[in-house]
């Protein structure tokens, strides 16, 4: 009876959380792509929250949707003219409100909200006149489940890019988030560092539309990185946990996506958001505790 | 105006600077510093002290003349509230940040604790920097600053909600850089220490800038 028991509760433990990534190959590519945007893509949301740039990641996320669109009409849903347009048009968002905010009185964070408004509205009406319902949602929500090996290959790319550069100027990136003027004064070059970080977040943010879509792109960047930084005192704890529970929150998001039928993309920003609302809940009763 | 000394290292020449060519907060600066001088730029607010060390430290570009200087390696330390105190960093990553701007491996943990005595600051290395009071952080920042081993020092109002203890062992500590042929850069509001510890004063007005020896060093009376 013991036996059959456990059988019993094996069998339905393997059924709940490990049958959907053994048995079908979607499921195997929808976490690994995640697992690779985790390793990659939290790290530097990490550092954009580390520096205080939240919502310029925010802005970025919004503005690569006209090139995508652009790339979906000319291209179709091909993943490389996707990847390319969404690309081209974060690094134009990047410099025009970099020239912006140099060029006048505006700050920094105004002028990427501006033109990421302009984006915003530029990418939906490029798809309301020449997109199909399809091709919206996809392009807005994502579709990690339907991820192809060319999308994995450049997710993967990318993170191998990301995790090179960060191996390389970690430290540097670090002392730039801290103490920008001790960057300066030793001479080091803070805009192309600071550009080559944000091409590579456009590229990150670019990867994981396919995966979360267009709208919810930053939430898997900084939704885990927010959640590190609440429950670890150290930049190293905090890379590691952040990632880790990224990982964590998209394997979560996933199981519910396959078992409740959810759109995979809002389910995984769900989870992640969950866990970071349980963060600050968890480390607010440990203060009152003390 | 102050005449320009061959010797000299640190040169302004028919200065203009600010943040706007409209309105410049610094016209016509013409003044030198020598290499070793200990020098509190005094001046009241707006008046361009911090604009004056920004241009010194590359920081910012003048809108007309030229800053000279013929320092190997300079160390810039700005206002107390530029920091993000809640950083999620260690007092030693702090420290170690001084091997980016000075080359020689000075960054072991011997050197590190080595700079943390010299400021008389008894807290671990792995303390993280959000524990630290404004005071012993700022014991931090000297710290740094030594394992820079810079040539100039630019130090802009670094004193500024600071207990008396800690000014009284940081002086010590910028004495000590002064008497080892350091050349020091201080922007501060404080006569009474300027009186107690600085033997030049440059005094930064709208009017002009002018160079001169602090006659009133060791006296106890204000300006």
């Amino acid at each position: 009876m013991k036996i059959w028991a456990r059988n019993t509760m094996f069998s339905t433990l393997w059924n709940l959380f490990i049958l959907p990534f053994a048995e079908y190959a979607f499921m195997q590519k929808a976490l690994l792509s995640c697992v690779l945007l985790c390793i990659s893509a939290v790290p530097l949301g990490v550092f954009l929250l580390l520096r205080g740039l939240s919502l310029v990641g925010d802005s970025l996320a919004h503005g690569i949707l006209p090139g995508i669109a652009l790339a979906a009409i000319f291209f179709g849903m091909a993943p490389v003219p996707l990847f390319i347009g969404g690309i081209a048009a974060g690094l134009i968002v990047a410099f025009i409100s970099n020239q912006l905010s140099t060029r006048s009185i505006i700050p920094e964070e105004a002028s990427f909200t501006v033109i990421y408004s302009l984006s915003l509205a530029l990418g939906v009406l490029i798809l309301f006149h020449h997109g199909t319902n399809t091709n919206v949602m996809h392009l807005l929500f994502g579709s990690v489940l339907g991820i192809d090996s060319v999308t994995l290959s450049l997710i993967a790319g990318v993170c191998v890019l990301t995790t090179l550069f960060l191996g390389k100027f970690r430290k540097l990136l670090l002392m730039y988030c801290f103490d920008p003027l001790l960057f300066q004064v030793a001479g080091y070059h803070h805009k192309v560092l600071m550009f080559s970080f944000f091409a590579l977040v456009v590229s990150n943010l670019v990867a994981s539309y396919q995966a979360i879509g267009t709208l919810l792109a930053l939430g898997l960047m900084m939704l885990p990185a927010i959640t590190g930084r609440i429950l670890c005192g150290h930049y190293r704890q905090i890379f590691k946990v952040s990632s880790l529970l990224g990982i964590f929150g998209c394997y979560a998001g996933l199981l519910l996506s396959y078992h409740i039928d959810w759109p995979s993309g809002p389910s995984i920003i769900l989870c992640l958001g969950v866990q970071c609302l349980a963060a600050y809940g968890f480390k607010r009763s440990g203060q009152k505790g003390l | 105006m102050i005449q320009i000394m061959s010797q000299s290292h640190l040169i302004f020449k028919n200065l203009k600077a600010g943040y706007h060519p409209d309105s410049p907060v610094l016209s016509n600066v013409n003044f030198s510093i020598a290499a070793g001088e200990y020098c509190a730029v005094i001046g009241s607010n707006g008046s361009g002290k911090s604009t004056l060390l920004k241009l010194v430290a590359g920081l910012l570009a003048p809108l007309n003349g030229n800053v000279q200087h013929s320092f190997k390696a300079l160390a810039y330390l700005p206002q107390n509230g530029s920091f993000n105190r809640t950083f999620p960093i260690s007092i030693a990553d702090v420290l170690k940040m001084s091997r980016y701007v000075n080359t020689s491996d000075t960054c072991d943990a011997a050197a590190l604790q080595s700079a943390l005595n010299t400021v008389k600051l008894a807290v671990s290395l792995d303390c993280p920097i959000q524990n630290l009071s404004g005071g012993q952080f700022q014991r931090v920042l000297f710290a740094r600053l030594l394992l820079q081993n810079p040539d100039l020092l630019l130090l802009d109002e670094p004193f500024n909600g600071i207990d008396e203890e800690t000014i009284h062992d940081l002086a010590g500590v910028l004495s000590n850089l002064h008497q080892k042929g350091k050349t020091i850069l201080l922007a501060i509001h404080d006569w009474h220490f300027v009186n107690t510890f600085v033997p030049m004063i440059l005094d930064v007005k709208n009017s002009g800038t002018t160079l001169r020896s602090n006659e009133n060093l060791g006296k106890k009376h204000h300006v």
